[in-house]
């Protein structure tokens, strides 16, 4: 897993970029709204300053026109004092009825007077109309158009130029800031989530750690401080799915520890006829012996004479009887250093009777440079047991089994090949499998090569098939120096 | 970083910039579009060839206010009459006489005591007069003072400041002649007496404190009522200040006059939303007047002489 494709990115990513949209979006929609309420109240606050000079110059024109006061220069000292207390005007003209401007601010300047004058006149609008621009003279300049007007009684109009600019860059520095503060609101609220992930994770990487610690062979409980959290339940379920496999390997253990003691006794049974055989040779001596010696009990020298034979046939049938205990015995495992050209011929002896009596002309090619292996004595005979049988049970009589050892790096190899009938194509990956047999009916188990594979991986070793079908098959087991046991 | 990423990245990154400055773009562009007026479909100006009616007015009020209260009136007869009506404003009651003796003006909207000294001397008839807001083609004259003022009644005058509006103006020479004689007081009895252009200087001399009573029309003092102008006493009902016209004026200018103003019933919804503009005076309607109206309270004060 790589960083990237991490829960932990993946959250940190899809909520960071999901918040980081938002933000964006109520920043820009309150930059908005703020713009929109600082130019409308700009706009309203201009509004006001024009209707309250709009007032006084509408009175002056009044009381000029009704002879109650002499022109005499009051409307421009108006508007001069005017504009001193309110710098942010720049510029005031007063246009006549016709649009002609009767006074102005300022004389040296042009200000761009709009050409529908006239029809603004008689528009007759009192509530005015502002408009916003840029002209190179002033900057950028909020110009507010009044009647001068008391219904449809008209004496011009008043037009004022505010400046503008400061607004401007107060939108600009709210921008700024409203940037700044979204980016470090994000960045702070990211962190946090980030801590947040990490911590809510992080039980999740403990649990995975625990899991990698896992082992069947050595169980223990879980070391995590569990959370009431799904990662909590998570882990109890894992505690308990790990009493569920020690449960499950320790019936597995014993179902191969029967598997193991029924097979041994089956090869046992299918080696009965070879040592009854085998001992049945000596007995017969033996008998003979007893028989001379009952016939001439005073032949001292030819009693001695029978008495030595009969003593050897009894130790050839103790031998006997001693290896096939010693195969059938149960044993504890123990690893010892076993010469695997040994185990072999001691399995061969076992099996001798059989092999001469089906006539099986057996082929050894054992190398004499093979290192002894860290193994179970008892065990590696039993594998070498049923690989023979196997391949005894494939030939028929007059067949040749090849036994083969060789060195190979840091491990042994022992190949045991027959001129049999052969395995299946489609049967050769299910050979090892516990109970599969193409067998007559109490001929075999179907455990031997299953539990054959069962002993040499517990040896860290491996066993492989290669057959064709009518012409033989060849097993290959191979066993590490240092056994896996 | 695979090399995908690394372009997604830069190319978000360069989305991000891309946007951000159009946004900033679109803040600081504060640009509003001039609206294109269209030529109005009403002028001005008389259509060519249309008489023209000039309306004087007494300055009983500034002349903004005048303008406020009137040119509205001017604006509807110019709306229900085939002719065309000007306000012509004075700076004195005086001037407006003489307006009509110059044929300045063809009709005025007159005081009551301007109207019964200018009837003598220059041939006009009245033709209108306004209703109040019982529907009664009267008015009254009263004298107001602080609320907080102690004068109870109008003996309680004596030795106070009195602030009367012009001396042609009905409400100075009711009270001066009529009300203190009643009470036994001559006008030498007051610490001072004086003389403003308008009933609304009248009212706020009074709030200021600078006079202890003044004089004026009830529907200028009832506009202070609330706001701390009491009613000391008011004159017995006088017939409404008239609208006047020349006798020489064309008769039918001046039936089309009387009838468009008396065609307005303030009970109707339409002429309630089209005198709430007009001055307070003539927000209840108007009433047909006749120069006989006038004579009972000329009578009255026929002898009084208009105080200097």
């Amino acid at each position: 897993m790589t960083r990237l494709k991490s829960l932990k990115t993946r959250m940190l990513v899809y909520v960071g970029v999901l918040i980081t949209l938002l933000m964006v979006l109520i920043s820009i929609s309150v930059l908005f709204q703020w713009r929109s309420l600082i130019l409308s109240n700009q706009r309203q606050n201009a509004l006001a300053v024009a209707q309250t000079l709009s007032v006084s110059i509408l009175d002056a024109l009044i009381y000029q026109e009704s002879g109650l006061m002499q022109n005499e220069g009051f409307v421009e000292n108006h508007i001069h004092n005017f504009l001193n207390k309110n710098p942010q005007i720049k510029f005031v003209t007063i246009h006549d009825q016709r649009g002609q401007i009767m006074v102005r601010s300022s004389y040296d300047e042009k200000e761009s007077v709009r050409s529908d004058w006239r029809h603004f006149l008689l528009a007759g609008r009192q509530d005015g109309e502002m408009q916003i621009y840029h002209s190179d003279l002033h900057g950028w300049i909020l110009e507010v158009n009044l009647p001068l007007q008391i219904h449809s009684r008209s004496w011009g109009a008043l037009r004022l130029g505010f400046d503008i600019e400061p607004t401007r860059k107060k939108l600009q520095e709210m921008f700024f800031l409203l940037s700044a503060f979204t980016i470090i609101t994000a960045l702070i609220i990211l962190t946090v989530i980030y801590f947040l992930i990490d911590r809510l994770t992080k039980s999740l990487r403990q649990l995975v750690a625990e899991m990698n610690r896992f082992d069947l062979e050595n169980i223990q409980p879980v070391e995590i401080q569990a959370e009431e959290d799904e990662v909590g339940v998570l882990l109890a379920n894992f505690e308990k799915m790990k009493q569920r496999l020690a449960h499950s390997r320790k019936q597995l253990i014993d179902a191969q520890r029967q598997i193991h003691n029924a097979e041994k006794l089956a090869s046992i049974g299918r080696l009965a006829s070879g040592v009854a055989h085998e001992i049945n040779n000596p007995l017969q001596g033996l008998k003979s012996c007893l028989f001379a010696i009952e016939k001439e009990p005073a032949n001292h020298a030819q009693t001695k004479s029978y008495l030595a034979l009969a003593n050897e046939g009894l130790d050839h049938i103790a031998v006997i009887v001693q290896k096939l205990l010693g195969f059938s015995r149960q044993h504890a495992k123990q690893i010892t250093r076993v010469d695997l050209n040994d185990a072999i011929d001691k399995v061969l002896s076992l099996l001798a009777y059989r092999l001469e009596k089906a006539d099986i002309t057996i082929e050894r090619k054992l190398d004499d440079r093979l290192p002894p292996i860290e193994a179970d004595t008892h065990l590696i005979q039993e594998v070498i047991m049923n690989l023979l049988l196997n391949s005894f049970d494939s030939m028929e009589e007059g067949g040749v089994l090849k036994i083969a050892t060789s060195v190979r790096a840091n491990a042994v190899c022992l190949s045991v090949s027959d001129s049999g009938c052969g395995i299946p194509e489609q049967n050769l990956d299910r050979i090892f499998d516990p109970f599969f047999s193409t067998k007559e009916e109490g001929k075999g188990t179907g455990l031997g090569l299953s539990v054959a594979l069962g002993i040499v991986e517990t040896h860290g070793g491996t066993i492989t098939a290669a057959s064709r079908e009518g012409e033989g098959t060849t097993f290959e087991v191979i066993l590490p120096l240092q056994g896996g046991l | 970083m695979k090399p995908g990423r690394l372009f997604l990245a830069l190319l978000l990154l360069v989305v991000g910039i891309l946007v951000t400055i159009f946004i900033y773009r679109s803040m600081m562009d504060i640009t509003t579009p001039r609206q294109a007026l269209a030529p109005p479909t009403r002028t001005g100006p008389p259509p060519s060839g249309q008489d023209t009616v000039h309306v004087g007015v007494i300055s009983r009020f500034s002349p903004n206010l005048l303008y406020e209260g009137y040119q509205p009136i001017l604006d509807y007869l110019n709306r229900t009459t085939p002719y065309h009506f000007t306000l012509k404003l004075s700076s004195s009651y005086e001037q407006t006489v003489s307006q009509i003796e110059r044929d300045e003006i063809q009709a005025a909207f007159l005081g009551t005591f301007l109207y019964l000294k200018a009837r003598k001397d220059h041939a006009i008839q009245c033709i209108l007069k306004p209703l109040n807001s019982q529907f009664k083609p009267h008015f009254h004259s009263v004298i107001v003072t602080r609320s907080d003022s102690p004068i109870a009644t109008i003996a309680d005058l004596a030795g106070k400041r009195l602030a009367l509006p012009s001396p042609l103006s009905f409400s100075g020479n009711w009270v001066i002649h009529y009300e203190f004689q009643k009470h036994g007081l001559k006008t030498g009895d007051l610490d001072s007496l004086h003389h403003f252009g308008f009933h609304h200087t009248v009212i706020y001399q009074v709030l200021r404190g600078n006079f202890d009573a003044g004089v004026v029309k009830d529907r200028v003092a009832e506009e202070f009522l609330d706001r701390g102008i009491r009613i000391l006493a008011a004159s017995e009902p006088i017939p409404g200040s008239p609208i006047i016209v020349k006798k020489s004026l064309d008769t039918t200018i001046t039936r089309a006059i009387q009838t468009a103003l008396l065609q307005i019933d303030v009970h109707q919804e339409e002429y309630r939303d089209l005198v709430r503009s007009w001055d307070p005076e003539f927000a209840f309607g108007f009433a047909p007047a006749h120069d006989r109206d006038y004579d009972d309270i000329e009578k009255k004060i026929g002898a009084i002489e208009a105080v200097p």
